[in-house]
């Protein structure tokens, strides 16, 4: 009974709700192999990446004025230009239910459930819950983490809602989220010998409690053999973990902490993020670029304001154009991401060919705190369902919830609907 | 016998009801003569109970048509249930006729005597096998290893059963748990031990709740804000901080200001430097964009060396004189004073970088008992060390094998272990010892030729482990443990010195700190976050919860040390106030943030129910609930937990209300007193609640209602006519039978020891402990040492031999 995949799940579970708990690396080195098999033949693993930044864009910098295959690249988004084939910028959504009378309360909360705050658990029982947990549901049973929240800016409000009820926390320590990939151990040879260290302390305990038994009563050695399945369980995926070739993925030793430097951040957490959907520890990630009305300053760009004074620009040039600069900036560094994902090869494609990682942001213009249209690129193809490589527009007032939904359909989740949801984008 | 449970009390004939029927039950052979004089009480039943509890009507599916003595001992649940709510005074039922006082104390006391004369079996069967908590374990890693560990962020979080996290049925372990008990028996042993080739790790630390600018307890006098962090540094060597940036834009608020920063190493400066000013202001003016990063590059990389072992960090900035500021004097929080001031919010510890090796620390000095020089005496060094920590870890005497155990892990360890092997493998030891179940289970054996049925003590050993974990809520220590393994605690005299001793410890705190915080659900507290809209003076920044926790369990504890008796918890006049709850609690010539005792001029504070951590915690985040309030009372003070309410109540939304008036809370429960079936409970519920609508949801004392515009109206009756107007009526009347309270407190008590679910078998010994300690006014330590001496913490029945689908393990698997 503990072999099923159910109680796998579980299990995982329980890990995902933002617990930073140290893990040995166990189920991580159980990728490809074993949970190809569970899949049908020759579907390798969906990915979903959800990357939010705040204050919107500057939309003429963003939308390119050419519709379809040949439009000229927008210069916000200039750094995936090598990307090109596998992005999809998609303009003129509204995320309605995302418009508030408080929007810095509630910009981030109402991006990937398309809900008002107040309406959570109200037009359904879901009503509320984000599309990445939507997806993380489906896809997110077969690896160790069913789905990994991130942020550089930890004081910032949550993208991820698991229930109506409970937002999912942000892990922004580089060091704290690399343990929570890869367990303890800094380096690979230190968690080799914690992962043979931790098969003799597992198989000494048996023979512990198998003693502890003798003269209990009855109900109490139920207790020790619940235990004793617990710890052959463990056991087991130890054993598994230490027969996987390892070689080929190269694990960096752990970072020491958060690095002051702000480009030295970013392209930590990506590269993490990248490093955890090659090891497949899990497929569902969502990464807060930085909260709402952030005080942040671009120093690294020269530019001296806070984000959020600078986001209400007035329409004064100067100020729009260093929203460009900042905004194109944190493109640059998602193109890293982006990067390592085009480089990272599977069988049957790399592992941007198989991901589907939606980049965008709950606000368009920043000065106006409105949502719409709001700016929204989807990069890879999700297994060849995603066209790439074109710029499509909607009218007026089309649904942002139908992006996550096509989202969905492109992967064959089956979620019909989210928040105010309508249809599927067949343009996608 | 099956009855079904959550039934409104007043409910009609419902079809399918399981009807108990006592009548013309025979008499079995144990049962023993009936109880004498029960007449009067027979006829009391048939008056006042029979018209609703009757074969026809079957009302909470139970009948006294036709009781007879006899019935009342093999019927214990019901009747139990029944004493239960008779003392509680909430059967019969308000707006039914009631018996007068006198009469029902007559009832109860004959049903008691029926159920202690009972002749039932006592000792219900039960798991012994129980499992640390993870409490206990950072308790127990403290005491053996002296070490300090944060058990929330290595062990998953326990159960909760019985409103205790110690309760042996719900302590079960998961695949998931044995991984991070595992994972955190090596990070303990790591820390322990230390490790002179620590690579670079980092620890952030992030400010308090609290304002961050008053001073922090810890920190140097005459700094304001900053953290206090405490630390356990893996080895020594260079250590780095990083303060987190505070220059974060240009012209931002209090720059115009010097802010000297300090850090500090265990109180001693470390390094210090200036934020803002005219200096740094010309710097803005001048430089621009590349100003603030010259400002917040003050606060990065500063370094300094330490030793191995626990430190205490200090960032913090030194507090300025108020005149020197265009800014209030006084802004509104305790002690505030200048604002628009800077902030620590966070900062970044990371190293050692070069490890330079390992110095003593405290809990180096615990373990290493020997320093051997030589490689032959190491074997025999590293099997004393292994000995003296199992025996206290395993809480007995160990035997060749236990030791051997273990040392194979040394052995694994000095194979792997590089320049200091002997080390590495006492520190792969330990990491076995702590990752064995004998570390994590207490078990209770059973002595061989015993049958089933039988009972037997439990053996000393044994019984010092329960004893320390019920009083210190960790392993015993050297003085217990010994006078076990010597055979000698199961003497009553010895027995009742041990208690006595370790009452007087200091870690006897824990039965104020976690039995009395559990026992009264104070982890309701954690969920009611004040709402800034409707109090901004006692929320965010100001947030008095944790203060409130803090007076709490020094109350408590200040009553089980004194010995007092445990009545006192309702009518002690002293309490511990720092300047924040005194605030609260409209006492203004208290300053600081220590806490001190204090006696309370105010009645209406006296005892529990005038702490804010009770007030706070039975209210919600914007309004108080005097239903909470009145059912806080009558299960943790009356020992009667209300019946559910029935399905589909709608909960009182003032939106609904639709006046334009605001409405008190008594008007809005209205429809408490107007509906029959409610108020069958509220009658009794509410005016216990409402005697204490004086104090607002975060325990301040109002004489008026802000939104209804109205004088507050406490006033209410008892079902029994008693008026209840006030907190000081409140109290009186709960005063009026403090048996009741001792009986509420013992049942709690005699759950946390014992680490299960107390039934209804167990109720005549609660009695008997509660009728023993009458005479001595219910003092603490009494009621202590009777649980002590109870069968259910000494004694345990043999179970059956063989249940169907138990696998029955035998050896080695």
């Amino acid at each position: 009974m503990y072999l099923s995949r159910m109680r796998l799940s579980r299990r995982a579970v329980l890990k995902g709700v933002g617990a930073t708990i140290a893990l040995p690396l166990l189920d991580a080195m159980n990728p490809a192999a074993t949970v190809w098999a569970a899949t049908p033949a020759g579907s390798p693993p969906k990915r979903f990446a959800f990357v939010g930044f705040p204050h919107g864009a500057i939309m003429d910098r963003w939308s390119p004025k050419e519709v379809g295959a040949s439009f000229e690249m927008p210069t916000i988004l200039e750094p995936l230009k090598a990307f090109r084939d596998h992005l999809t910028i998609v303009s003129g959504l509204r995320n309605k239910p995302g418009e508030t009378p408080e929007p810095h309360a509630y910009i981030e909360s109402t991006w990937l459930n398309c809900v008002k705050p107040w309406d959570h658990g109200v037009a359904s029982p879901d009503a509320g819950v984000t599309a990445d947990q939507m997806a993380a549901r489906h896809i997110g049973q077969e690896t160790r983490l069913p789905s990994l929240e991130l942020t550089t800016s930890p004081t910032g409000a949550r993208l991820a809602w698991r229930t109506p009820t409970q937002p999912l926390p942000q892990e922004g320590n580089p060091r704290a989220v690399f343990q929570k990939l890869f367990g303890q151990g800094d380096t690979d040879a230190e968690r080799a010998a914690i992962l043979h260290e931790t098969g003799s302390i597992l198989d000494r305990v048996k023979g512990q409690a198998a003693r502890l038994q003798t003269s209990l009563g009855v109900r109490d050695r139920v207790v020790v053999t619940d235990y004793l399945d617990s710890v052959r369980e463990i056991e087991r995926r130890v054993q598994m973990a230490e027969k996987q070739d390892m070689t080929t993925l190269q694990i960096p030793d752990a970072p020491v902490g958060t690095p002051n430097d702000i480009t030295e951040h970013f392209n930590l957490m990506f590269d993490l993020m990248a490093l955890a959907f090659q090891a497949d520890i899990t497929r569902v990630i969502t990464f807060s670029m930085d909260h709402e009305a952030s005080m942040r300053t671009y120093t690294n760009l020269g530019i001296a304001e806070g984000f959020h004074p600078l986001s209400h620009h007035g329409n004064n040039p100067q100020k729009q154009e260093k929203l460009v600069q900042i905004q194109t900036f944190h493109t640059l560094v998602f193109s890293k991401f982006i990067e390592r994902l085009a480089k990272a090869q599977e069988a049957a494609g790399t592992v941007l060919d198989h991901s589907t990682i939606l980049y965008g942001s709950n606000m368009s213009n920043s000065d106006k705190h409105n949502n719409d249209p709001l700016p929204a690129a989807v990069l890879g193809h999700a297994n060849g369902r995603i066209k790439g490589g074109q710029h499509v527009k909607y009218p007026q007032d089309s649904r942002f919830a139908d992006l996550l939904v096509t989202l969905f359909d492109r992967n064959n989740i089956p979620v019909e609907k989210i928040g105010d949801s309508g249809g599927i984008l067949s343009e996608i | 016998m099956t009855r079904t449970s959550t039934r409104p009390i007043v409910v009609t004939s419902l079809a399918g009801v399981l009807v108990l029927s006592l009548s013309g039950v025979a008499a079995k052979s144990q049962a023993p003569a009936a109880p004498r004089a029960s007449d009067a009480q027979l006829a009391t039943v048939k008056q006042y109970c029979a018209g609703c509890h009757s074969d026809r009507a079957k009302a909470g599916g139970v009948s006294f048509e036709g009781l007879t003595p006899e019935s009342i001992g093999q019927h214990a649940d019901v009747f139990e249930k029944a004493v239960r709510k008779l003392r509680g005074r909430v059967m019969p039922p308000p707006g039914a006729r009631q018996p007068d006082a006198a009469s029902i104390d007559a009832l109860v006391a004959w049903l008691e005597e029926s159920l202690d004369h009972a002749g039932q079996p006592r000792l219900p069967e039960q798991v012994v096998l129980h499992r640390l908590n993870r409490k206990e374990y950072a308790n127990a890693v403290r005491d053996l290893l002296a070490v300090e560990i944060d058990a929330t962020e290595l062990l998953p979080a326990d159960d909760i059963a019985e409103g205790f996290d110690n309760i042996a049925t719900a302590l079960q372990v998961s695949p998931s748990f044995i991984e991070q008990y595992v994972i955190a028996a090596r990070a303990v042993a790591v820390k322990a031990v230390g490790r002179a080739d620590a690579r670079p790790g980092g620890w952030t630390f992030r400010a308090g709740p609290g304002t961050q600018l008053t001073h922090v307890a810890g920190l140097p006098l005459g700094t304001r804000g900053g953290i206090l962090a405490k630390v356990d540094l893996p080895s020594d060597g260079e250590y780095r901080i990083d303060v987190a940036d505070m220059a974060t834009h240009i012209w931002g608020n209090g720059m115009e200001f010097e802010n000297p920063l300090v850090v500090t190493l265990d109180n001693k400066l470390v390094y210090q430097t200036v934020i803002g000013g005219e200096e740094d202001m010309k710097l803005y003016d001048q430089v621009q964009n590349g100003a603030l990063d010259r400002v917040n590059a003050r606060l990065k990389n500063i370094r300094f060396t330490a030793t191995a072992g626990p430190h205490k960090i200090g960032v913090a900035f030194k507090r300025r004189t108020f005149a020197e500021s265009d800014d209030e004097l006084q802004i509104n929080a305790p002690g505030g004073g200048q604002d628009r001031l800077y902030r620590v919010n966070s900062f970044q510890l990371q190293g050692p970088f070069d490890a330079k090796g390992l110095s003593q620390t405290p809990s180096r000095e615990r373990i290493f008992s020997c320093h051997p020089s030589a490689s032959a005496e190491q074997e025999a060094c590293a099997k004393a060390i292994i000995a003296a920590l199992a025996r206290r870890a395993y809480r007995r005497p160990v035997s060749p094998e236990d030791v051997n155990e273990l040392f194979q892990y040394y052995q694994d360890g000095v194979k792997a272990g590089g320049p200091s092997s002997f080390e590495a493998g006492v520190r792969n030891a330990i990491t076995g010892l702590l990752a064995s179940p004998f570390f994590l289970y207490r078990g209770e054996h059973i002595p061989a030729g015993l049958q089933p049925g039988a009972t037997y003590a439990i053996n000393d050993v044994e019984l010092a482990s329960k004893l320390s974990f019920f009083l210190w809520n960790t392993i015993p220590d050297e003085d217990l443990l010994q006078a076990a393994i010597s055979g000698k605690l199961s003497d009553p005299a010895v027995l009742e010195r041990q208690v006595r001793r370790m009452l007087a410890d200091p870690r006897s705190e824990t039965l104020a700190a976690n039995f009395l915080n559990q026992w009264l659900d104070m982890k309701r507290l954690d969920e009611i976050v004040p709402d800034q809209a409707v109090f901004p003076y006692a929320s965010g920044r100001s947030d008095p919860r944790a203060d409130f926790r803090t007076e709490l369990t020094l109350f408590a504890d200040s009553i089980f040390r004194e010995d007092r008796s445990v009545v006192d918890l309702l009518r002690a006049k002293h309490t511990y106030l720092n300047e924040r709850v005194a605030l609260q609690y409209g006492i203004t010539d208290v300053k600081g943030e220590r806490f001190r005792r204090v006696e309370l001029q105010q009645s209406a504070r006296w005892g529990l129910l005038g702490k804010g951590a009770i007030l706070m915690a039975a209210a919600y985040p914007n309004r108080t609930s005097p239903v909470l309030r009145g059912a806080f009372v009558l299960q943790h003070i009356q020992g009667v937990p209300p019946a559910t309410p029935p399905p589909g109540v709608p909960t009182l939304d003032e939106k609904d209300i639709g006046t334009t008036k605001a409405l008190t809370m008594r008007e809005m429960m209205a429809k408490h007193r107007s509906n029959p079936t409610c108020s069958s409970c509220h009658a009794v519920m509410d005016p216990l609640g409402l005697a204490l609508e004086n104090f607002d949801a975060t325990g301040r004392w109002r004489d008026r209602d802000r939104y209804a515009g109205v004088a507050i109206d406490s006033s209410g009756t008892l079902p029994d006519g008693t008026a209840v107007n006030n907190p000081d009526d409140l109290r009186e009347a709960l005063l009026r039978r403090p048996g009741q309270f001792a009986q509420t407190f013992t049942e709690g008590l005699l759950t946390y020891a014992t680490g299960r679910k107390l039934e209804p078998t167990d109720m005549p010994t609660v009695r008997r402990i509660v009728r023993g300690s009458a005479a001595g006014d219910y003092r603490f330590s009494a009621l202590v040492q009777a649980v002590v001496r109870s069968d259910q913490f000494r004694m345990r029945r043999v179970p059956p031999a063989g249940a169907p689908g138990a696998p029955v393990i035998e050896g080695a698997h």
